[in-house]
């Protein structure tokens, strides 16, 4: 393999998993305080629709990823009512928002842009990936590590942000606790709805801002469904991390690692495996990854995931 | 227990009115008349013959994949793969269709046994995944969905294709292996039977076998069912191969008695039976008789929408919000049935909660 | 904050659970500073109700609260604590993984971590205690534990301290050490509530003492110069009769239905929990085994009846039901041996019962084969369970209601009449009487003698009740850090010190 090839298949790599991580980083952060949300599904799709749709309207890229990430996050903030105020079960929750979304951004699409007459990146203000100057014309190093997006090394700083906050903060340490210990935590004091709306409106926002990377920066075009796929192994690389911030990034470039084997593929005629070996490879690997993880760390998952709060109320 | 029952279903209209206004609604933002648009939807899924035909054919593989997600839920089982489920099962028929002809008394029932088999094994992964390795069953199932449906994909473009078609899809099955229509005249077909007695066969397994009474118990409470005698893993794993056996019919209906082919990629349905059984399911109070009628509504909902698309070039998906709503709407309802049966209990029944304090009362 | 206002004053509180369940029925409650007052009564007479109140953890339906003489309303615990109220529950509100220290930050509002541990010092130098603070909560006894929960108020600067039944997890020595810390408490000018249904520890520590019976408060008493008596009465309302163990047994010649050799049992951590076990029940005996929370009991009870996690293992030695060997069975698998043992666990209102399924199904639980193989006979169980509700005296609406809408003691009610029906020949009961009245304890007792008697039944009752132990058991076995000593007394009847001795680990 020559080493363009190689260069390339790195890049991918990363650009195919910053997305997953952003949204394995939110998530991750939720699940620590409990919430699962498989809503972000969509929040994604609502997410690519906002940053498409806002950047074709204000030719800002900016604007239109910070609407993205507000969007996102009032369809987090709903769900968190749902699931934090109601006490509704997160699953079925979960999925219900993923429909509901699925079909809203279908709606609004059209709305958009009556028979899905999408416009492609010529009409849209995407963003223009120029890289880190002079970093990005070292030889090999530069090329992999230093002609991404800003986004990308945005995402590396929101990991470690996050690790922070959770580990070296009171916030974190709340956030903990409620994830440890529900009932323990509100019994003293700790606002557990607080805590737990903060970190699934968080999580929809990096849903918005990982959507919006995935239509304004990498694909620069919009489709429905193009945020497929990602969701889920967002959710494979948090176990594979173990809920933790810097590992959730290792693991979100693992599956970024194997999607970009799919272009390797294609690229490299030798390689005579069929295209759909290499588009369900990723989910193969989850499921060995998710394997591998439970004898390891299986005891590592926050013991509150998915579980409703209903405080005590018994004679 | 008239009073319980009755409490569901008011709250279950009320839901559904609730969510038919706030599609109302953004039908008007879309710039269609939403009155003309449930008209449409009525006509195009009751106005006709066809109409009810294209529902039912709809109705039949939501109601298959509706009960294997109620015995898994039932069961505290979060299995959401029953769209990987589905297209196993589908491969498995296909195989047997293709590669086997025979006589068609043995051949439909092989090819349906294929089904539930291979739909049972695919969810028995996630089920040994959970019942011996600890992994989260949500998450092996979501994961498993994508497998089969590139694995289907592969198998209808690639070896098992067959080139003399138009559209990239494999050989017709034989009329051995073809499920019959009811009618000359419409697409419904007789897996209409099957689903019909796969409801009763759920009904009596969660009502009256001891299989469905443990399985119940591990639903409720797994410490409560390790003191029950309970062999956890053994059941967690059974409970699975019975779930995804259903959603493998639901495969199986799907190739024998619609397309007569497994296609290329996803089928072409307006969405994910696979979810919407999950939908099914749930607004059927997880019951098979509540899950059989939830499908009829989700298939009207489904065959009208893709009517409307006839009028108003919309994305087949575009249905999936009234579906998400509904599926919210289902487990928000908990939040105020009681309150309509107290309701109810205090204009109706007023005399018969009296008697029945006088026993309650106590401790 | 004048001195002259009451720490606490409640006035007609009521409070309805469900339909017609009167938890509270218009009671006055008030508490000074610098004074211990006990809240007494059986369980279920509505005390912690009243307390869950105060902490804002549920909400009145009628009557006033008020704090230091202001009118106070409080909708969350989080509204309580602000409002200077501490509150040590009976089950910790505790983050077994993180560390002492962790735990203590997480009450206060303080956000610099370094400013918590030098406050956390002060704290301990000023109450004289003495605890690990890099501890994770989860490697501390129970006693710490509680210390910790106390700590944490402490910190906080909580005047007002509340404690739910405290002394049910301790034992002898460390009842008395927290005892007096209370009185110290009190005298350095906090306001402290204790609850309980012990009269010896009410007599104790009460400057005053307030009686609650069926949701009503019946009497408000000084301490001093009160009669055990007089209490007694005014918490049970009518007199009722101990009911206490008959004549000597003669076991010797009786089979042994269940046989313990040698039993070891090692944990995740690859620690003993149980350590060279050895103990045999005989036909028609009550053998009891007490001890104090933490000392193996758990992982005893589990590996006899199958129910163990997976994460404890059998090491060495043999367990034999009906001469049968069962070691390492599942519950599942000892059925498959077609021997059955009746079971009656800890929390049994949590894991004797599904709560999300009915009454009926609930009596079928476990004894499947009673009522067929494949189909469930519903007819001969709906008989059996009209039988079972008459016999137990369970008040339920109706066979099909969800067990989740049952009182507690209705529960545990429904677990007895099952176990204790199904008439196997081994009953393995495990700390039963939490959560039961005094009712329902004695007619718990009576069933279990009888069972012996007329029923040859072999008992197992693990516990640290000793007056339930002490009133039942033909003799007892202690078991302190996995080790199960037999118990021989001086004369031949039991011994409170004796026995709280061995439990504590003095020999």
């Amino acid at each position: 393999m020559d080493l363009n090839l190689f260069i390339s298949l790195l890049v991918r790599t990363i650009s195919l998993g910053t997305p997953i991580a952003l949204v394995g980083l939110g998530e991750g952060f939720s699940q620590k305080a409990g919430p699962l949300n498989l809503g972000i599904i969509g929040y994604l799709s609502l997410g690519a629709y906002v940053s498409w749709v806002m950047a074709y309207r204000l030719q800002n890229p900016w604007i239109a990823t910070i609407m993205a990430m507000l969007a996102a996050g009032l369809l987090a903030a709903f769900v968190a009512f749902l699931v934090v105020t109601l006490n509704l079960s997160q699953i079925v929750v979960g999925v219900g928002v993923a429909f509901f979304a699925e079909g809203l951004v279908c709606l609004l699409t059209f709305i958009a842009w009556p028979n899905y007459l999408i416009p492609t990146s010529f009409n849209v203000g995407v963003f223009r990936t120029a890289g880190i100057p002079i970093l990005r014309e070292i030889p090999f190093i530069g090329e992999v590590l230093f002609g991404h997006h800003l986004f990308v090394y945005l995402m590396v700083g929101i990991a470690f942000l996050l690790h922070y906050i959770v580990n070296k903060t009171k916030f974190g340490l709340k956030l903990r606790a409620v994830g440890e210990s529900t009932a323990a935590s509100d019994a003293m004091g700790i606002n557990v709805a607080r805590i737990r709306y903060i970190v699934i409106i968080v999580s929809g926002m990096l849903c918005g801002l990982a959507a919006s990377y995935m239509t304004l920066v990498r694909a620069r075009a919009y489709v429905l469904g193009i945020t497929g796929g990602v969701g889920f192994l967002a959710l494979a690389a948090i176990v594979l991390g173990a809920w933790k911030s810097p590992r959730i990034v290792l693991a979100a470039l693992l599956f970024g690692f194997v999607r970009s084997l799919h272009f390797l593929g294609q690229a490299q005629r030798w390689i005579n495996i069929p295209s759909e070996v290499w588009q369900m490879l990723p989910y193969i690997v989850a499921i060995i990854v998710l394997m591998i993880s439970s004898i390891r760390i299986g005891a590592e998952a926050p013991p509150e995931l998915a579980r409703t709060y209903i405080r005590e109320d018994e004679a | 227990m008239g009073r319980k029952l009755l409490s569901e279903l008011i709250s279950t209209l009320i839901i559904i009115i609730i969510v038919m206004i706030a599609a109302s609604l953004l039908f008007m933002l879309a710039g269609i008349n939403p009155i003309e648009a449930i008209r449409l939807i009525i006509y195009g899924a009751l106005g006709r013959t066809r109409g009810i035909s294209e529902s039912l054919i709809r109705a039949i593989p939501i109601t298959l994949i509706g009960l294997s997600v109620t015995i898994a839920f039932r069961a505290g089982l979060w299995n959401v793969g029953g769209q990987g489920q589905f297209y196993a099962g589908a491969i498995g028929a296909s195989f047997i269709a293709l590669f086997f002809p025979m006589t068609r008394i043995i051949h439909l029932p092989l090819l349906f046994i294929a089904a539930f088999i291979t739909g049972g094994i695919y969810a028995g992964i996630a089920g040994f995944l959970r019942a011996y390795m600890r992994v989260n069953e949500i998450l092996s199932t979501l994961m498993l969905n994508f497998i089969t449906l590139w694995l289907t994909q592969y198998l209808a473009t690639g070896p098992w294709s067959d080139p003399g078609r138009i559209i990239v899809a494999t050989a017709f099955f034989p009329d051995s292996a073809r499920l019959n229509r009811l009618h000359d005249t419409v697409r419904v077909h007789q897996g209409l039977y099957l689903a019909l007695l796969c409801v009763g066969i759920v009904f009596v397994i969660l009502n009256y076998t001891v299989y469905g009474q443990k399985l119940k118990v591990l639903g409720a409470n797994l410490t409560a069912a390790k003191y029950a005698k309970i062999n956890i893993k053994k059941k967690i794993v059974t409970i699975f191969l019975l779930s995804g056996g259903f959603a493998g019919l639901a495969g199986a209906v799907e190739v024998s008695g619609v397309y007569y082919c497994l296609r290329n990629g996803a089928f072409p349905i307006e969405a994910g039976y696979g979810f919407i059984g999950i939908g099914a399911a749930l607004m059927g109070m997880l019951t098979p008789v509540g899950t059989l009628i939830s499908a009829v509504f989700f298939g009207i909902l489904i065959a009208g929408s893709s009517y409307l698309k006839t009028v108003v070039d919309l994305h087949g998906h575009t249905v999936n919000f009234i579906i998400g709503l509904l599926i919210i709407g289902m487990v928000a309802r908990h939040l105020f049935r009681p309150k309509i049966q107290k309701f109810l209990d205090k204009v109706l029944f007023g005399k018969k909660e009296l008697t029945e304090r006088g026993t309650s009362s106590g401790s | 904050m004048s001195t002259s206002a009451l720490a606490i004053e409640m006035r007609q509180i009521r409070k309805v659970y469900g339909r017609d369940v009167v938890a509270n029925d218009g009671i006055d409650f008030d508490v000074k500073f610098g004074e211990v007052h006990c809240l007494l009564g059986e369980n279920g007479a509505g005390k912690s109700t009243l307390m869950k109140i105060l902490f804002g953890l549920v909400q009145a339906d009628e009557g006033e609260i008020f704090i230091n003489g202001n009118p106070v309303k409080f909708l969350s615990p989080s509204d309580a604590i602000n409002g200077g109220i501490g509150m040590v529950h009976q089950q910790f509100k505790l983050v077994p993984s993180l560390t002492v220290l962790e735990n203590i930050a997480l009450g206060l509002n303080e956000k610099k971590l370094g400013k918590i541990e030098s406050e956390f010092g002060r704290v301990c130098l000023e109450y004289d205690v003495d605890i690990d603070k890099n501890k994770k909560v989860k490697d501390l006894p129970a006693h710490e534990q509680q210390l910790v929960e106390i700590l944490k108020l402490l910190c906080l600067g909580q005047k007002i301290l509340i404690f739910d039944e405290p002394t049910s997890i301790l034992v002898g020595e460390q009842i008395q050490q927290l005892l007096k810390r209370l009185k110290e408490w009190a005298k350095m000018g906090h306001a402290v509530v204790f609850i309980s249904h012990k009269m010896n520890e009410v007599l104790e520590v009460g400057d005053r003492i307030s009686v609650l019976r069926n949701g009503k408060k019946v009497a408000c008493v000084e301490g001093d110069g009160i009669e055990r008596d007089k209490l007694i009465e005014l918490m049970v309302g009518e007199d009722f009769k101990e009911y206490k163990r008959g004549e000597e047994k003669d076991l010797s010649s009786a089979e042994k239905i269940l046989q313990v050799d040698n039993l070891s049992v090692k944990n995740q951590e690859n620690k003993f929990v149980l350590e060279d076990v050895s103990f045999s029940v005989r036909e028609g005996e009550i053998f009891g085994i007490a001890g104090i929370q933490g000392n193996g009991q758990d992982a005893l009870v589990e590996v006899i009846t199958g129910t163990n996690p997976e994460s404890i293992r059998i090491t060495d030695g043999k367990i034999e039901l009906e001469g049968i060997n069962i070691t390492g069975f599942t519950s599942s698998k000892i059925e498959s041996k077609k021997i059955d043992l009746g079971y009656i666990p800890p929390k049994a209102k949590d894991i004797g019962v599904a709560t999300t399924l009915s009454v009926k199904e609930n009596l079928l639980l476990r004894g499947w084969s009673q009522y067929g193989n494949v189909f469930v006979n519903w007819r001969k169980l709906y008989k059996r369970a009209d039988e079972l509700i008459e016999k137990y005296n369970i008040s339920v609406p109706s066979k099909e209601a969800n067990v989740s809408t049952l009182s507690g003691g209705n529960r545990i009610k429904i677990i007895l009449a099952r176990e204790l029906s199904r008439q196997t020949k081994l009953l393995v009961i495990f700390d039963p009487c939490t959560g039961l009245d005094v009712k329902s304890i004695e007619f718990f007792k009576k069933n279990l003698l009888e069972l012996a008697k007329n029923n040859n039944t072999a008992i197992l009752l693990v516990s640290n009740d000793l007056d339930l132990l002490f009133d039942v058991c033909d003799s007892l076995g202690v078991i302190f850090r996995g080790k199960v000593l037999p118990y021989q007394s001086s004369d031949g009847s039991f011994k409170m010190d004796e026995i709280t001795n061995m439990m504590t680990g003095g020999e």
